[in-house]
């Protein structure tokens, strides 16, 4: 008999995927473990590994759709002898079959959220005798209705967190902040559609010569996100200074053989990282996050920082773990490997959270002042700009470079970013010339503990 | 003034009325020599003689229907009726009379007067005794029915009473007549019918009650905060006809969560006037249904199961924890 397998919830509030490979065909047997898709989600590409032994009967999806949390991928026959436990799973999506059925006549996104509703109940077991009344409405109070209402959402395309699949008001106002990047781009086009078109119609942009349309891609639409939440939520101030890193560009010259042997990078960024990490010892409030609930301050007694790395999909911001703890050999060898693996799309959504606080780097590119966007629930962000100026040839071995002659001054561009809510301007001025201290000075970098 | 008990409170209430007014009169049966099955008219037969203060025969009907004819004359009769179970024989007088009159004489004839009458269970008493049937005459347009939570609010609210022009039902809970004592003040105090009381402020959760059942809700709202952080507001509707739309629309609109507790019977009891109440006022301010916690549909038991069918305050932070969705640690 056929079975129906079905992408399921990965977690992280994750509801959609875009199919990136199709592994197999149908008619292919499988085995345990076999990958079966990639797929991308709002956080990362992942693999979809196969649960069962068997065949595949029908492939339910093409490479580049996007599939919600629930979705049917594929439908396949096992070939290994049922357990039990899989019978009575069985018996489940039998009646589950049955409820599509009946409502066979309704449109099929409607039906979607039933079956989701459906399977939410399920995973409640909740024993509210109204719960378990096959509803085609969602369930919420009058007063969840009228925030929903204000807020212009629709509680029918929400996913309700409380009993029996029951939206709250929370579920409402989370919706209405991610409401545009969440919502399933094709149906939102529709809806947009229906009320007199997209942005282009929007802004009559079609009326002034031909556009054309592109939906972003899921990491974009994250991005966006992300991003706006940020915006929206803490108030962003910018502190900015210059650094003279002439000794460090010296060091950094000196000593870049040996870090490429090893399969480092010694880069002004991995000098950044270990000077990021002392200064938040003596800055601890630069490494915390604000709860949105009690309004307490979270201190982080971890020191991991993220990396804005640059990729074909956009920005990706993954994580180094334990930075004051490990040395720029280390540093250097981990940068390179993670920026690879951003690069590759091979992260995974665990490497881009858990962050202290983060770097961005786009002096490469040529920058000299900028304002990054913190990367919340983080309250500071430091920027890197191109370093301006030029070093002297090494002076004579017989004269030290600082006992005689002034040493060429080179400028590094050093941004803070801060949540005002958490430190002022007065703290991200110390905070940076500390970072400044170190980096102009890195005996005391290489010296401190 | 002096603290007083509600027996106490009442006595020095009919006694400021009857100073107050030459047209206030206070009969019932025992209620002259013998000073009131419950004491509640002590001594007033020697203070201010058998003209007004007296006996009647065991004949409710007779009472209320006298009384009925006084206030139609102009005089204040406050009149008392032994338990509340014995008004449905005085009910065709109080239904289709003392209700009716004013308006049936386009207001020819008042009818300022107030009918006593004792209820309500945890005295351990008879079924006649015990029973709530505060609906009856809440429900009857023409009359206004009220009922008192504490000593204080007793005093206060049968002077309302006896000054109001229409017909007021004074049901008084037997259970608090010296349950407790309280403060009353030496200056006279007058609380018309229709207005309730917050007794106690809170943000999480209203609840609505009357009469006796204000001290298991008030003692409820104290364990919820002490145990569960939760913060109650408590209302004590004091009068049920007319109700106190406005603060019940207001403090529902505020925390969101109500219940509310009464011991009269569930099916068409208070509770659910107040509900239909929400539901016009504050509909789309309710974050859960609200909840009744109510006495049961049965004849109040005798007194071996009295316990089971009156709420609580175990009973009610259980339904209010319910409401809220909150699972009450062990212990």
């Amino acid at each position: 008999m056929s079975e129906q397998f079905r992408l399921q919830d990965p977690g992280e509030g994750i509801h959609e995927a875009e199919i990136l490979e199709v592994h197999v065909s149908e008619g292919d047997e499988v085995t345990e473990g076999d990958e079966l898709f990639s797929v991308e989600t709002d956080k990362a590409a992942v693999d979809i590994p196969s649960p069962f032994d068997g065949t595949i009967d029908e492939l339910c999806v093409t490479k580049g759709q996007t599939v919600q949390v629930g979705d049917v991928l594929l439908a396949y026959t096992r070939t290994a002898a049922r357990d039990p436990q899989s019978s009575s799973e069985d018996k489940g999506k039998e009646e589950d079959k049955e409820e599509g059925k009946d409502k066979g006549k309704d449109e099929g996104k409607k039906k979607e959220e039933e079956k989701e509703q459906d399977k939410e109940q399920d995973k409640e077991q909740d024993k509210d005798v109204e719960d378990e009344l096959p509803s085609p409405k969602k369930a919420a109070s009058p007063a969840t209705r009228r925030l929903a209402r204000e807020l212009g959402v629709e509680l029918e395309e929400i996913r309700g967190s409380g009993p029996g699949g029951r939206v709250e008001s929370k579920d409402v106002r989370r919706a209405a902040e991610d409401s545009s990047s969440n919502a399933d781009p094709a149906q939102q086009e529709g809806e947009q559609a229906e009320s007199g078109g997209g942005a282009a119609h929007a802004f009559d942009l079609d009326d002034w010569g031909e556009v054309e349309m592109v939906t972003p891609s899921a990491t974009r639409r994250k991005i966006a996100e992300r991003m706006e939440t940020a915006w929206r939520t803490v108030p962003h101030v910018m502190h900015a200074d210059y650094v003279d890193v002439a000794r460090l560009e010296k060091l950094k010259h000196k000593h870049a053989e040996r870090f490429r042997e090893q399969g480092g990078k010694l880069t002004i960024t991995v000098f950044a990282l270990r000077a990021i990490a002392l200064a938040l010892k003596d800055y601890p409030r630069f490494n915390a996050s604000l709860d949105p609930e009690s309004g307490n301050l979270v201190l982080k007694r971890y020191c991991h920082i993220g990396i804005a790395i640059d990729t074909r999909q956009g920005l990706l911001v993954p994580v180094i773990r334990d930075v004051d703890k490990k040395n720029l050999t280390e540093l250097s060898c981990e940068l390179v490997e993670i920026a690879d693996r951003a690069r590759e799309g091979r992260l995974k959504p665990r490497d881009m959270q858990g962050g202290s606080i983060s770097l961005t780097n786009p002096g490469a590119l040529g920058a000299t002042f900028f304002t990054p966007i913190i990367n919340y629930p983080e309250v500071a962000i430091v920027g890197l700009g191109t370093v301006r100026g030029e070093l002297e040839p090494e002076p004579e071995p017989d004269r030290e470079a600082d006992s005689e002659c002034m040493p060429q001054r080179c400028w590094l561009p050093l941004i803070i970013g801060f949540d005002h809510r958490v430190n002022d301007g007065a703290d991200a001025a110390r905070f940076a010339r500390r970072i400044g201290q170190l980096l102009t000075n890195p005996e005391d970098m290489l010296l401190a503990a | 003034m002096a603290e007083l008990n509600m027996v106490e409170a009442i006595n020095l209430a009919l006694r400021e009325a009857l100073q107050e007014d030459d047209s206030v009169l206070v009969f019932g049966e025992d209620v002259g020599v013998d000073g009131g099955v419950f004491r509640v008219t002590d001594g007033l037969i020697e203070e201010f003689g058998e003209d007004r203060v007296f006996d009647t025969p065991l004949a409710e009907s007779l009472i209320v229907g006298t009384a009925v004819g006084m206030a139609a004359y102009g005089l204040k009769p406050v009149c008392e009726l032994q338990f509340s179970g014995f008004s449905y024989e005085a009910f065709h007088q109080i239904e289709s009379h003392a209700a009716r009159l004013r308006w049936r004489s386009q207001g020819r004839y008042p009818m300022p007067l107030v009918i006593r009458m004792p209820y309500g269970g945890g005295g351990r008493a008879l079924e006649h005794h015990s029973e709530s049937r505060e609906v009856y005459f809440a429900h009857t347009p023409g009359l206004k029915t009220v009922i008192p939570s504490s000593p204080r609010s007793a005093r206060a609210m049968l002077a309302g009473a006896i000054r109001d022009p229409d017909p007021v039902i004074f049901m008084e809970p037997k259970r608090l007549y010296r349950a407790f004592r309280e403060e009353v003040p030496e200056e006279p105090e007058c609380i018309p019918p229709g207005t309730a009381a917050v007794l106690r402020p809170g943000e999480d959760a209203t609840l609505v009650s009357y009469g006796a059942m204000m001290q298991p809700t008030l003692e409820a709202a104290g364990v919820l905060e002490a145990e569960c952080d939760i913060h109650c507001e408590v209302i004590d509707l004091r009068s049920l006809s007319p109700l106190d739309t406005d603060c019940i629309a207001a403090s529902s609109a505020k925390t969101g969560h109500i219940a509310i507790v009464h011991e009269a019977p569930k099916t068409y009891g208070p509770g659910a006037e107040v509900v239909a109440t929400i539901n016009e006022r504050s509909f789309y301010y309710l974050k859960k249904p609200v909840r009744r916690i109510a006495g049961f549909d049965v004849i109040i038991p005798l007194f071996a199961r009295e316990k089971a069918y009156l709420p609580d305050s175990e009973r009610i932070v259980h339904e209010v924890l319910a409401m809220l969705e909150i699972e009450k640690k062990e212990g």
